[in-house]
């Protein structure tokens, strides 16, 4: 437990406000699109995945991935 | 009952070149009766007909003190009706059939009431007529609010876009109208009919000539104003001089040896205008007792050739302002027609997302407006043609508290209001709010 490193996402000035559901989705979004972009290398893209954990609950996540999975996300980039 | 208030007013003028002073209109109408009917009214019944139905000459103050009627409560009720029918609480097919039939009497006996008001009471006086127009615009004020109420919620809901529809407006995935097509055909009718209405409405109230390049036109245009003015300012002795200097311009000099047959003609078409003359100028007087004096005399003395030069320019300026009236029609129709194809080949419906529901509100509401403005053109369409804004009635002026034409002021007034309005959902969902 000593050596764990407890992180949060970083601040963002694109989402200054308290209400953070535009935070989670937009690196939900940028994590899957990072990925697409290093054709299913996601080495580099832990700063999304660790942001988009920490930010979005895991049902969304659950949800949206089915969504992805099925063709229906809304959003290009992923 | 118009008959009856005339033989009152002639009493009083009688009465005002006889002894000098107005007898009061109760003893008038008793006066009348005693005459006419051969019999003398009880006071409760002479009461009835000088309060109840007050003409305007007949009161001491300027206002209409309305008639009790059914209509406000045949509107309301079913109103209330409807109501408790969409919640559930009354449910009766017949009831429903009952209270629409109810809702849509009321408002026809309402409007004709008010209409009949104005030109068989001549209740209407400049203070009515105020009030009348302040309600027009407080009404359109209400309607601002309402649609900038729809208006807030599009803002609210495109200028940050939920997650849902993926942070972008329009939503993702969605297809919508371009704004080049059907719907700038739309902007185009809408903002060609209003201007179009509203030159017919210059027209009417006189602030426009009818143009055409033609001198016997012009001549009998300036003829009638001249006529107008001098009747209006009560100078009308010497109109005969004035006349023949017009008939010189209109027919040629050497049309004066033939002015026996020319005027035999024009007998022939001043009897055309004569029924127009009879209610009007009867109404003119009727309407400014301000205007008796002891030498009052009844404007019936016109020349044969001022009714044809009235007749003619009359004749004129009714068939442009009709053709004005038709063609705002028109466009509201076919604006209608587009709006009715876009809704059935719309490729999002209502109830599919906030996209389809915000679209269908402010246009949905936008078109039941135009719908009802559409009524009110053809309402003044209907009175223009029956002979509501004759000249004599209309003025000369743009002083809508002064003419009888409040009624078209209205509704160029709640006409452009929905071409504002559709203005700004032009810009703002079909234009800005595209791809």
């Amino acid at each position: 437990m000593e050596g764990e490193q407890l992180q949060t996402a970083p601040y963002n000035p694109r989402f200054p406000q308290q209400n953070q559901t535009k935070h989670c989705w937009a690196n939900y979004v940028d994590y899957y699109g990072c990925v697409k972009h290093y054709n299913g290398d996601n080495s580099k893209c832990q700063t999304f995945f660790n942001s988009m954990n920490s930010l979005c609950p895991a049902a969304w996540i659950s949800e949206w991935d089915e969504q992805k999975a099925a063709d229906l996300f809304p959003s290009d980039r992923v | 009952m118009k008959g009856f208030f005339e033989n009152l007013f002639r009493q009083n003028v009688r009465s005002v070149i006889n002894t000098g002073k107005k007898v009061g209109a109760r003893a008038a109408a008793r006066e009348i009766i005693n005459q006419e009917w051969g019999y003398p009214l009880a006071n409760h019944e002479v009461l009835f007909l000088t309060n109840v139905y007050q003409p305007k000459h007949m009161k001491r103050h300027p206002f209409h003190i309305v008639r009790g009627t059914v209509a406000p409560l045949a509107v309301t009720l079913p109103l209330g009706f409807f109501v408790l029918n969409y919640f559930g609480v009354i449910s009766s097919k017949l009831g429903l059939l009952i209270a629409l039939s109810s809702f849509i009497g009321g408002l026809v006996i309402w409007t004709i009431s008010i209409i009949f008001d104005s030109l068989y009471d001549q209740q209407h006086t400049y203070e009515v007529k105020r009030g009348l127009v302040m309600g027009m615009m407080m009404f359109i004020i209400s309607e601002v609010m309402f649609f900038f109420s729809f208006f807030w919620s599009y803002f609210y809901i495109s200028l940050s876009p939920n997650i849902a529809i993926g942070c972008v407006w329009p939503p993702y995935g969605l297809t919508v109208y371009s704004y080049m097509g059907l719907p700038l055909l739309n902007t185009v009718l809408l903002l060609l009919s209003g201007a179009i209405l509203t030159d017919g409405y210059t027209i009417l109230t006189e602030q426009k000539a009818v143009h055409e390049k033609n001198e016997k036109v012009l001549a009998v245009e300036e003829a009638f104003k001249n006529l107008m003015n001098l009747y209006k300012t009560k100078n009308s002795i010497n109109t005969l001089t004035f006349v023949d200097e017009r008939r010189d311009k209109f027919f040629g000099k050497e049309s004066r040896q033939e002015d026996k047959i020319a005027e035999q003609k024009l007998i022939a078409i001043s009897a055309g205008v004569k029924e127009l003359r009879d209610l009007d100028w009867d109404l003119y007087f009727f309407e400014n007792p301000e205007n008796i004096e002891p030498n009052y005399k009844e404007p019936t003395n016109l020349s044969v050739i001022e009714y044809a030069l009235i007749t003619i320019y009359l004749k004129k300026r009714n068939k442009v302002i009709k053709t004005r009236l038709y063609f705002t029609l028109l466009c509201a129709v076919v604006f209608l027609a587009c709006q009715g194809y876009e809704y059935f080949f719309a490729p999002f419906s209502m109830n599919d997302g906030i996209y389809g529901s915000l679209f269908f509100l402010l246009t949905g509401f936008h078109g039941f407006h135009v719908l009802v403005g559409s009524i009110l053109i053809g309402i003044i369409t209907i009175r223009f043609i029956v002979g509501n804004f004759n000249l004599l009635n209309v003025g000369t002026n743009f002083q809508i508290y002064k003419n009888k034409s409040t009624g078209f002021a209205c509704t160029l007034f709640y006409w452009h209001f929905v071409d504002i309005v559709w203005i700004f959902l032009y810009i703002v969902i079909y234009w800005w709010g595209s791809r």
